[in-house]
């Protein structure tokens, strides 16, 4: 097993597809022997059989059960051929995670080694939601050790107004996860910090900082920003800290974290075109409510 | 009647709000906030309640006249039953 520390969370880990994933944590490597916060493990089968258990529950493609051993399973059905695709079995407070990948899934994009990563992504994400943090579908940055988080659905332009930013102020800026940041209260304070789950991208680094401001775009003709009313900042924060299907009690979990964001965070609006103008417009907000500094 | 399973009602900051959790995330995508009187309603009808019943709770708790809570309960209740809320 190798070890990793991710966001704060010591990861025990034994992947499939281990020279990717050697590439992927490099920077996240740790020799700690700290207390394991999470054991993951992912293989992959000719054939993966159902898991025997009592029936929870069914959603979509889905299926939900108990084992005897207190475990969840989660098999996923590959709709094409009928056969179990994945199965994603873990214990109640996801403090380990085995992931089985059937090897004959095909998929016009995918490759087995994105499903894997795909599912370890979401065995971190439960965990952390577990232990009191959230991940934010956002592109964060550092500047100066202040965290900000651009956030929007995806193809808004979060992740092109975060290269901006590197591209203007250069060194100074440290794209830290380019997709899905991990966000932990510490004493109160909430911190931002880079995984290697960073969606389409490898930009990510294993950076954490105060988390200073959260920004939700909006593309428009013209550069403004403005702060979000809290209805506001709690509908766009819930629509961005996925609530996982299988797990209704996780979900819930994730209101604690946006409670906790509301009170801490300022959250803004920002309308914007794809341009350094863009950028001075937040930087210099930011700089006026002293949440970053020169 | 009573609401359906997978709603978390939460009260952040001064906003009382409603949010899907578990599988209703799947086919509910939004937010539903709710002023004092609605959230009360919503609590109560986490068990099964008739509107009659809604209808003494709300006239309990906030002191006004029946045909002032009827009005409010029918009006409540027709908005969560066309959202599929209820059941």
């Amino acid at each position: 097993m190798k070890r990793a520390n991710i966001a704060g969370l010591h990861i025990e880990y034994s992947m499939a597809d281990a020279a990717f994933f050697d590439y992927r944590l490099r920077s996240y490597v740790s020799h700690d022997i700290a207390d394991r916060d999470l054991l993951l493990r992912t293989t992959v089968h000719d054939h993966i059989d159902s898991p025997h258990g009592q029936f929870i529950k069914q959603i979509k493609s889905a299926t939900i059960v108990q084992m005897q051993d207190g475990h969840i399973a989660r098999s996923i059905l590959d709709r094409e051929t009928g056969k179990i695709a994945a199965v994603v079995r873990s214990k109640p407070d996801y403090s380990e995670v085995e992931i089985q990948l059937w090897k004959h899934r095909t998929h016009p994009i995918f490759t087995l080694t994105d499903y894997e990563y795909m599912y370890t992504g979401f065995a971190f994400k439960d965990r952390l939601t577990y232990l009191g943090g959230a991940v934010l579908h956002g592109s964060a940055i550092a500047m100066n050790n202040a965290g900000i988080i651009f956030s929007a659905n995806s193809g808004i332009g979060k992740s092109t107004h975060a290269n901006l930013w590197k591209q203007y102020f250069k060194d100074e800026v440290t794209i830290v996860n380019d997709d899905k940041p991990a966000i932990r209260m510490l004493n109160g304070l909430p911190y931002m910090f880079g995984t290697p789950w960073s969606g389409k991208t490898e930009l990510n680094a294993n950076v954490q900082a105060p988390l200073k401001a959260i920004v939700f775009i909006k593309r428009s003709d013209r550069n403004y920003i403005e702060r979000l009313n809290t209805r506001d900042s709690i509908f766009a924060l819930s629509s961005q800290i996925e609530r996982p299907y299988y797990d209704g009690q996780l979900g819930a979990q994730t209101l604690d974290v946006i409670e906790q964001l509301i009170t801490t965070v300022p959250v803004y609006q920002l309308h914007c075109n794809i341009s350094y103008e863009a950028v001075q417009v937040v930087y210099d907000k930011l700089l006026a409510e002293k949440e970053i500094s020169i | 009647m009573k609401l359906v399973s997978g709603f978390s009602l939460r009260t952040i900051a001064d906003s009382r709000v409603v949010v899907p959790v578990g599988e209703t995330t799947i086919n509910f995508k939004g937010m539903i906030t709710l002023n004092g009187s609605g959230a009360f309603l919503w609590e109560q009808l986490g068990t099964e309640k008739t509107e009659a019943e809604l209808v003494l709770a709300l006239q309990d708790e906030y002191e006004i006249e029946e045909q002032t809570a009827l009005l409010d309960v029918k009006q409540f209740v027709e908005v969560l039953s066309r959202a599929g809320f209820l059941q």
